[in-house]
C-alpha cells in the first residue's frame, strides 16, 4: 500500500545508521530492516524473549535497551542488549518490581545517553581519558564505552573522578586497548520511564532511574503520563529533552528544569481533523522526528496499514497552522460596520511565526477587506478589517498562508 | 512457479548422486525415502530396514501420561546424507542419518490466557527423547539398512526434544593412490583430524574395486599421512583407491534442544526451567554419548540445521538469518540473511530444512519471496515443499537510503546516501547505483542522472534539490546491480520518501471575470478544444513572499498582465451559479512566469479552479492542520450579515440631532430571542466640551423592553434619556453588545454614531446697567451687564469690553454654566453730561465660535454750576462802617457737581477787580 515504508509487525522501533530495528518475540530475534521494509538482517536473541513482547526500545549508540512487562502487570523489566558476533545478547537487566512504594506499568521509556569522542589517544593500560563533550554528565561510577578503535575493539571503563581538567576523568582500572583520539565514547545516564502509576496508586508519572546504580532518583507526577505511548530522548547538544506524545502533540520536557519548555503539533490526525492517530513510538534522528504509526493521513486521504510504519515530522520550525477569527461574527449588513479579522500563524511548536504573509479573502460581493495582504507581527498575528456588505447573508472570511523555506 | 523437487513432506537432503534430493515419506507404510530430481520426478525409492523403524505413532491424541514408560509416540524429523556429492549413482554404504523425537505422553499446561480462569489448562504431546540413527545404503535392494541407533532420553540434567540436528563432517580426498592393507592413507588435508575420528573412504574409482567404500578410524596423523585402523581388526584399507577419491571425515553429532518444562506439584507445566536452548554434542563413535552441552538463547526453537563444509561449521536458521557456528568455541563466525521475510509480511515464512552443498544453501520452503526489476515484492506459495537456493558468495542483498533532511520546503536540499550491503551485512564496493526521484518534476539530483558507484564502505551519496512548485511525497528510488537473481532480479531496489511542502499553491483561484465574460463569474466554453485566454483576479499564492504579485494580478483594468499570462485549455462545460469553489475538470493553466531572475520564462501547469458566488457554508474557525493538504495553510471563518437594527432614534448615523435628544433603539433577533440580561449599551460623547469622553455604560439607566419580532422570537427595545443634554456638534457613539439565547450564544456587536446639531447662535447681552440709552446717569455709576449664550455658553476668555473706545477691565461671575455677569471696572467717574459708550466683543464656546459684537450707551447728568454762600460773607451783607482795609471774603461751593474752576473766580470790589487769595475749603458732609 502506498505510504508504507518499514512495515514493522511490532509497534516499537529503534534507528541505527538509517536501519530500523524491532525485537520479535515470536522468533526471538532483533530484526533489521531497510528503508522500504526489506529485511536486511536478523540477530538471534540470547536469552530469548520467551514470548514476552518488547514494549519499547531505545538505542544509545552502542547498546539496545528494551522494555518488557515483568512477572505481573505491575512490574517492568528493562534489558540492555549488545549486538556481538551476530547475536544480540543481554548484558544487563533492570527489574522494577512492584512494592509497597511503587508499581510499574509502562508503555514507553526513554534512555538519556550521550555520545562524544576522545580528545586524546588513550594508550593501553591507561587510567585516564579526556572527553570532547558532555563531561558535565559524567559522574564517579559512570560506565563509559570506548570504541571501536582502529581494530574494531570496544571496552567499558568505569569513571572514578575528575582529574585536573573538567573533561578528564580517572578510571577505576587500566584500559586494555589503545583508543585513538576521536574514538567514539558512549555512556547512558538515566532511564526515564513513563509510568501509568504514581508511586503505588493510579495516576501517571515519569520515573528517572539513574545509571549504572539503577536507583529511582526522581518521580514526576503528572496524570498526562498515564496516556503516553511514545517517548524518546532528544539531545540538541546544549539542551536535553524527553519528548513524549500526548494526543497530537509532542511535548519537550527539559530534563534539567523538568518543565515542558515547548510542544510541537503533529499531523497524526485523520482527514476529518478530529480523529487522532495513535503514535506508538518516536525517535529523533538529525532534525527528523520519526513516528511509528499504523495509520496515517497523506494529502487529504486516510490510510490504514496492516503494519507499523514511520511518518516523519521535522523539528525545524515551519508553518504548521493558521487560525483565523473574526469579531464580531454577526454584522449588520449596513455597509458600514466592521469586523476585525485576526489570523494567527504558528509553527508546529505552536510558536508564532513572524513576518509571514497572510492573504485574506471574503466571499461577499459588496463587503470588503481593507488589507488583503498582511504580514504577521511579532506575535504571529496578521490583522485586517472586514467592512460589512449590504446584502444579508453568510460571508466566509478566508486566510491563506504558505510555506517558504 | 519456481517449484523443483515438489516433495510432500517437510524434510530433505542433497543426495550423493548429482542432481538428486532425498526426502522421507513417513506418511506411507512402510516409510520410504524418495530420491527426486530437480523437477520433482521420483527416480528411486528406498525402504528402511528394519521396515517399521521410522513409523510414526501411535497417534498423539491417544491418552498418554508423561510418566508411563515405555515411550508411546515418536515422529520422524529429519534426514541428512553424509558423504561425497555428485556421484554417478547411489552406492552401497552411503551414509544417511535420521532424527526422530518421541514422547512419553501428554502434559497439561496452564494457558495463562484466560484471566478469569488462570487455572485453565490444555494439554499437548511432550517430547522428551530423540533418536539419531545411522543408515547405510543397500543399493541393490533399494533400502537403507539401520547401522546404528543413539537414544537420547531426557533426564534430570538434559532435556532432549530436538527438531533438527547436524553431523560434523569434512569432505576431503585421497592425496595419493592407496593399495589395500597398507594401514596408511595420504589425505589432501588433515585439518581437524584427530585420533579415533571416523573416516569414510570411497567410493573408490580404482578399476579393481569401483564403487567400494569402507569405514575406518584415525589412529595417528603425520603430516598428510594418516594411519588408519578398523574396529574389526582387519588391516585397512580394504579396497584400493585412486588419488582424488573422496574421503569423508565423520565427527560429532549436534542437536538443538529446548529447555525442560517447569511443572507444579500437580505435574502441570507452568513454563520452562530456562529461557535458553541447548546445543548437544554427541559422540557418534561412542553410542551417541553426550560429550558437550552449551546453553544459549540462540539455540532455542531452532528448526533447521546442517553441517557447513564451506565454512567448516554448524549452520542453523534463526529468524530470517542463517548463522554459522564454529563448534570449537561456539562462536558465531558468520550470519547471513536468507530472505525469509517479505516487506509486506508481518511474519517470516517457514523454512523446513536446509542443506549446504559447496557454496550453495538449499532451503526447503513452501513459499519464497521474490522481487521484480521495479522493486515490487511478491510471495510465491507452493502446494509442495521445494528448495530455494541461496549462496555464500557475496551479492548485493540490501540497499537502504539515508536521508539528511526528511522534510523539505521550497528549494530545500537533502543529501541521500545509499548503503549497499551483501547478505552478510558487509558494504559492497563498486556496485552501480542509480538514483531516481519521482514526484516533483522540478526536483534535481546531482550528479544529473543519479548514477554513482559505491565506495569501499558500500556508500554512494547524491544531492537532491527540491523544486519550487511541488507539495507532496517525493519518492527517492534507488536501483543497485549485483543482486542475486534467485530472489527475482539482479537488481536490488529500495525507495524512501521525502515530504515536500508548500511551494507554490497548486490551485489558482479564478475569482472573477474571465474573458469572454459570462454571467460575471464563470468562464465560457465555446468549443471543447477551445483555448481560452483568461484575465482575472488570480489568487496566486506563492509561498510567503510578495514579490510575485501575490494577490491582485491584472484585475483592476481587467487586462492580462504581461508577466502573468494564464492560458486555460480544454475548458469543459461549466454550470452557472455554482455556489462553491469548483475545479474545472480536465483543465490546466499554463502559468508563464517571466519574473525569474534569469529572465527565462517557465511554464507551470496547474489545475484551474473557479470560484463562483458566495458560499453557503457556515464554518467556524478551528485549528486546521494542513500539512497534508495540497495547497497552503488556510483557515476560514464565517460570519453572518443581517438586519440587526429595526429602528433607532436618533437614526443611525443621523446628523443635526437636538442636544436634548433621547436615545431609543429596537434590536432584531437573528434566529433566537435576544437575551436582555446580556445587553450592554455604551455611549460615548465625542466633543471637546464634554467633560467625560469615555465610554459610559448606560444600560442600567435605560429601559429595556422585549418585543416580538416574529413567531415568538423576541427582540429588544432600549430607551435612554440622558440626564444632561448632549453638546452641540458632538458625535454620539453607540456600542451595543447582546447575546442571543441559542445553546452556544452568538454575540451581536453593533457600533454606530449620530451627531448633534451644530451651535449656530452667538451670545447676547442682557441686564445692562446703566441701561441702554439711559439719561442723567450719575457720573460715578457702575457699569455691568449679563452675557448669555443659548448654545455652548460664552467663551469668557474672548470677552473684550471697551468704554468710549478704551479697553476696560472687568470682572465676572458665571451665574450659570456659560452665562456670565460682567462688572466693568472704571476708576474715575464720568463727566457731567458725558455720553458713555460701552462696546464689547465676545465668542461662544462652540466649534463655530459664534461672535457677538455689541454695545450700548448712556448719558451722564448735566452740571448745575457753583453756589455762593451768601450767609457767610465778610463782611456781612449790608454792613456799614467798615474800615477801608477790611478784608472781603466769601465762600463758593461746587458741591455734587463738577467743582469750581479755580481760574475763573474773579471778585470785583468797589468797581475794581481785586487780587484774590483763594483758600480751598474742605467740605465735609455730616
Amino acid at each position: 500500500m502506498a505510504h508504507e515504508n518499514i512495515r514493522f509487525p511490532r509497534n516499537h522501533m529503534a534507528i541505527r545508521d538509517e536501519y530500523f530495528y524491532y525485537f520479535d518475540e515470536r522468533n526471538d530475534t532483533l530484526n533489521q530492516k531497510v528503508s522500504d521494509g526489506a529485511t536486511a538482517f536478523t540477530y538471534p536473541l540470547d536469552p530469548p524473549l520467551g514470548g514476552n513482547a518488547v514494549i519499547s526500545v531505545e538505542y544509545d549508540g552502542f547498546n539496545f535497551w528494551t522494555l518488557q512487562e515483568g512477572n505481573t502487570s505491575e512490574d517492568v523489566v528493562i534489558k540492555k542488549w549488545l549486538v556481538s558476533n551476530y547475536i544480540c545478547e543481554v548484558v544487563d537487566t533492570i527489574e522494577l518490581a512492584h512494592s509497597a512504594d511503587h508499581k510499574f506499568n509502562s508503555s514507553s521509556f526513554s534512555l538519556e545517553f550521550y555520545n562524544t569522542t576522545l580528545v586524546t589517544t588513550v594508550s593501553g593500560r591507561t587510567s585516564q581519558i579526556t572527553l570532547a563533550g558532555y563531561a558535565d554528565y559524567v559522574d564517579p561510577g559512570t560506565i563509559i564505552t570506548l570504541g571501536p578503535n582502529s581494530e574494531g575493539v570496544y571496552e567499558n571503563v568505569t569513571v572514578t573522578g575528575t582529574l585536573n581538567t573538567s573533561n578528564s576523568f580517572g578510571l577505576g582500572f587500566y584500559t586494555f586497548n589503545t583508543y585513538e583520539a576521536g574514538t567514539k565514547v558512549y555512556f547512558p545516564k538515566s532511564i526515564w520511564l513513563v509510568n501509568n502509576f504514581l508511586y503505588n496508586s493510579a495516576g501517571g508519572s515519569l520515573y528517572k532511574i539513574t545509571l549504572p546504580n539503577k536507583q529511582i532518583t526522581e518521580v514526576i507526577a503528572d496524570e498526562d503520563f498515564e496516556y503516553v505511548d511514545a517517548s524518546c530522548f532528544y539531545n540538541t547538544g546544549s539542551e536535553q529533552y524527553i519528548l513524549y506524545v500526548l494526543g497530537t502533540t509532542v511535548r519537550f520536557l527539559n530534563i534539567d528544569s523538568l518543565t515542558n519548555e515547548k510542544s510541537m503539533l503533529l499531523d497524526n490526525i485523520k482527514n476529518d481533523q478530529s480523529t487522532g492517530i495513535t503514535v506508538y513510538d518516536i525517535k529523533v534522528k538529525g532534525d527528523t522526528l520519526y513516528r511509528l504509526q499504523n495509520k496515517a493521513t497523506y494529502f487529504g486521504t486516510d490510510y490504514t496499514f496492516s503494519t507499523y510504519n514511520y511518518q516523519f515530522s521535522t523539528i525545524r520550525p515551519f508553518v504548521d497552522s493558521i487560525t483565523v477569527d473574526v469579531n464580531p461574527k454577526i454584522l449588520p449588513s449596513n455597509g458600514i460596520n466592521v469586523a476585525e479579522i485576526q489570523a494567527v500563524v504558528r509553527d508546529q511548536f505552536n510558536a508564532p511565526i513572524q513576518i509571514k504573509s497572510v492573504t485574506f479573502s471574503d466571499s461577499d460581493a459588496t463587503g470588503f477587506i481593507s488589507s488583503t495582504f498582511v504580514y504577521t507581527n511579532h506575535y504571529g498575528i496578521a490583522a485586517s478589517v472586514y467592512k460589512a456588505g449590504t446584502i444579508p447573508g453568510n460571508v466566509t472570511i478566508t486566510a491563506l498562508t504558505t510555506q517558504y523555506d | 512457479m519456481f517449484e523443483n523437487i515438489e516433495t510432500n513432506r517437510a524434510n530433505f537432503c542433497v543426495g550423493p548422486q548429482a542432481g538428486t534430493y532425498c526426502t522421507v515419506d513417513d506418511e506411507v507404510t512402510p516409510v520410504v525415502m524418495h530420491v527426486k530430481n530437480d523437477i520433482g520426478v521420483i527416480i528411486r525409492t528406498y525402504s528402511f530396514y528394519p521396515q517399521d523403524t521410522l513409523h510414526t505413532g501411535p497417534a498423539p491424541e491417544l491418552p498418554l501420561t508423561p510418566d508411563s514408560p515405555p515411550f508411546t509416540h515418536h515422529e520422524f524429523i529429519a534426514i541428512q546424507y553424509i558423504g561425497p556429492y555428485d556421484q554417478a549413482s547411489y552406492f552401497d554404504g552411503a551414509i544417511f542419518y535420521t532424527l526422530e523425537k518421541r514422547a512419553y505422553g501428554r502434559r497439561k499446561f496452564y494457558t495463562y490466557e484466560n484471566e478469569e480462569d488462570p487455572e485453565e489448562t490444555e494439554e499437548r504431546v511432550e517430547y522428551r527423547s530423540n533418536i539419531v540413527r545411522k543408515w547405510l545404503v543397500d543399493d541393490a535392494n533399494f533400502r537403507l539398512i539401520l547401522d546404528k541407533t543413539y537414544f537420547k532420553d531426557s533426564d534430570e540434567f538434559d532435556w532432549y526434544n530436538a527438531d533438527t540436528f547436524a553431523v560434523d563432517n569434512v569432505l576431503t580426498t585421497f592425496d595419493w593412490h592407496t593399495a589395500t592393507g597398507t594401514g596408511v592413507i595420504e589425505v589432501t588435508t588433515t585439518s581437524g583430524l584427530k585420533k579415533y575420528d571416523t573416516l569414510f573412504l570411497g567410493p573408490s574409482s580404482d578399476t579393481t574395486n569401483v564403487g567400494e567404500v569402507e569405514e575406518v578410524y584415525v589412529h595417528s596423523i603425520n603430516g598428510t599421512t594418516v594411519e588408519i585402523k578398523t574396529y574389526s581388526g582387519a588391516d585397512p584399507p580394504q579396497w584400493e583407491y585412486m588419488q582424488g577419491d573422496p574421503i569423508t571425515l565423520i565427527k560429532d553429532i549436534f542437536m538443538f534442544s529446548g529447555p525442560s518444562p517447569a511443572v507444579d506439584l500437580d505435574g502441570i507445566q507452568t513454563g520452562y526451567t530456562s529461557t535458553q536452548g541447548t546445543l548437544y554434542k554427541l559422540d557418534q563413535t561412542n553410542y551417541g554419548e553426550t560429550i558437550d552441552r552449551v546453553y544459549n538463547g540462540i539455540y532455542r526453537n531452532v528448526k533447521c540445521a546442517t553441517w557447513n563444509n564451506y565454512y567448516g561449521g554448524l549452520s542453523f536458521v534463526k529468524g530470517s538469518n542463517i548463522l554459522h557456528l564454529d563448534v570449537s568455541n561456539y562462536e558465531v563466525i558468520r550470519s547471513q540473511d536468507i530472505h525469509l521475510e517479505s516487506p509486506e509480511a508481518t511474519s517470516i515464512i517457514d523454512i523446513y530444512g536446509i542443506d549446504i552443498k559447496e557454496a550453495s544453501i538449499l532451503k526447503l520452503q513452501r513459499s519464497i519471496i521474490q522481487h521484480d526489476n521495479d522493486g515490487e515484492y511478491y510471495q510465491v506459495d507452493w502446494e509442495t515443499y521445494n528448495y530455494h537456493v541461496d549462496t555464500f558468495l557475496p551479492y548485493a542483498n540490501t540497499v537502504t537510503l539515508q536521508v539528511s533532511e526528511r522534510v523539505l520546503l521550497r528549494e530545500g536540499q537533502s543529501f541521500i546516501t545509499a548503503i549497499v550491503r551483501d547478505q552478510f551485512g558487509v558494504g559492497l564496493l563498486g556496485k552501480n547505483v542509480w538514483f531516481t526521484a519521482e514526484g516533483d518534476i522540478n526536483g534535481e539530483l546531482t550528479p544529473v542522472g543519479g548514477y554513482m558507484t559505491t565506495d569501499s564502505n558500500g556508500l554512494a551519496s547524491i544531492q537532491y534539490d527540491a523544486g519550487n512548485f511541488y507539495t507532496g511525497s517525493q519518492n527517492i528510488n534507488i536501483k543497485v546491480d549485483g543482486g542475486n537473481s534467485v530472489h527475482g532480479s539482479v537488481y536490488v531496489l529500495a525507495s524512501t520518501i521525502i515530504q515536500q511542502f508548500h511551494e507554490v499553491n497548486s490551485q489558482c483561484f479564478l475569482r472573477a471575470v474571465p474573458y469572454p465574460v459570462h454571467e460575471g463569474f464563470l468562464a465560457t466554453q465555446t468549443s471543447v478544444d477551445q483555448t481560452l485566454l483568461i484575465a482575472g483576479k488570480v489568487a496566486y499564492t506563492f509561498p510567503g513572499d510578495g514579490l510575485r504579485n501575490n494577490g491582485l494580478v491584472g484585475w483592476e483594468n481587467n487586462v492580462v498582465s504581461p508577466t502573468k499570462l494564464i492560458q486555460c485549455q480544454k475548458v469543459p462545460t461549466l454550470t452557472d451559479g455554482e455556489d462553491s469553489e469548483m475545479q474545472i475538470k480536465q483543465s490546466k493553466i499554463l502559468f508563464s512566469d517571466a519574473d525569474e531572475a534569469n529572465g527565462e520564462t517557465t511554464e507551470v501547469e496547474h489545475k484551474l479552479y473557479v470560484k463562483a458566488t458566495v458560499s453557503a457554508e457556515r464554518e467556524i474557525s478551528s485549528n486546521y492542520i494542513s500539512r497534508h493538504l495540497s495547497y497552503g495553510h488556510t483557515d476560514s471563518v464565517a460570519l453572518d450579515q443581517f438586519i440587526f437594527v429595526q429602528d433607532a432614534r436618533p437614526a443611525m448615523y443621523s446628523k443635526k440631532n437636538n442636544v436634548n435628544t433621547d436615545f431609543w433603539i429596537r434590536l432584531r433577533p437573528f434566529a433566537a430571542d435576544l437575551d436582555p440580561s446580556s445587553l450592554v449599551v455604551k455611549l460615548r460623547e465625542e466633543s471637546p466640551l464634554a467633560i467625560n469622553q469615555e465610554w459610559q455604560d448606560v444600560t442600567a439607566l435605560g429601559v429595556i423592553t422585549m418585543w416580538e419580532a416574529a413567531g415568538a422570537i423576541y427582540g429588544i427595545d432600549f430607551f435612554y434619556n440622558p440626564i444632561n443634554d448632549f453638546h452641540h456638534n458632538a458625535v454620539i457613539h453607540i456600542d451595543i453588545e447582546v447575546y442571543d439565547t441559542t445553546a452556544i450564544p452568538n454575540i451581536v456587536i453593533l457600533e454606530y454614531w449620530f451627531k448633534i446639531i451644530q451651535d449656530y447662535k452667538a451670545p447676547y447681552i442682557i441686564n445692562q446697567l446703566p441701561a441702554v440709552e439711559a439719561y442723567d446717569v450719575v457720573i460715578n455709576s457702575e457699569i455691568s451687564f449679563d452675557l448669555v449664550d443659548e448654545g455652548e455658553g460664552v467663551d469668557i476668555s474672548t470677552l473684550e469690553v471697551f468704554i468710549n473706545q478704551r479697553v476696560a477691565l472687568f470682572t465676572y461671575d458665571e451665574y450659570e454654566p456659560g452665562n456670565y455677569h460682567i462688572y466693568v471696572i472704571h476708576n474715575s467717574s464720568f463727566q457731567f453730561g458725558q455720553s458713555v459708550h460701552v462696546d464689547l466683543v465676545v465668542q461662544d464656546k462652540s466649534d463655530a465660535a459664534n461672535k457677538l459684537l455689541d454695545g450700548w450707551r448712556f448719558y451722564c447728568v448735566e452740571s448745575t454750576g457753583p453756589w455762593f454762600d451768601m450767609d457767610n460773607t465778610i463782611p456781612k451783607l449790608c454792613v456799614e462802617g467798615l474800615e477801608r482795609n477790611h478784608p472781603v471774603s466769601m465762600q463758593i461751593y461746587g458741591i455734587n457737581d463738577t467743582g469750581i474752576d479755580y481760574d475763573s473766580i474773579r471778585m470785583e470790589v468797589g468797581g475794581r477787580y481785586r487780587n484774590l487769595r483763594i483758600i480751598p475749603v474742605v467740605y465735609r458732609l455730616s
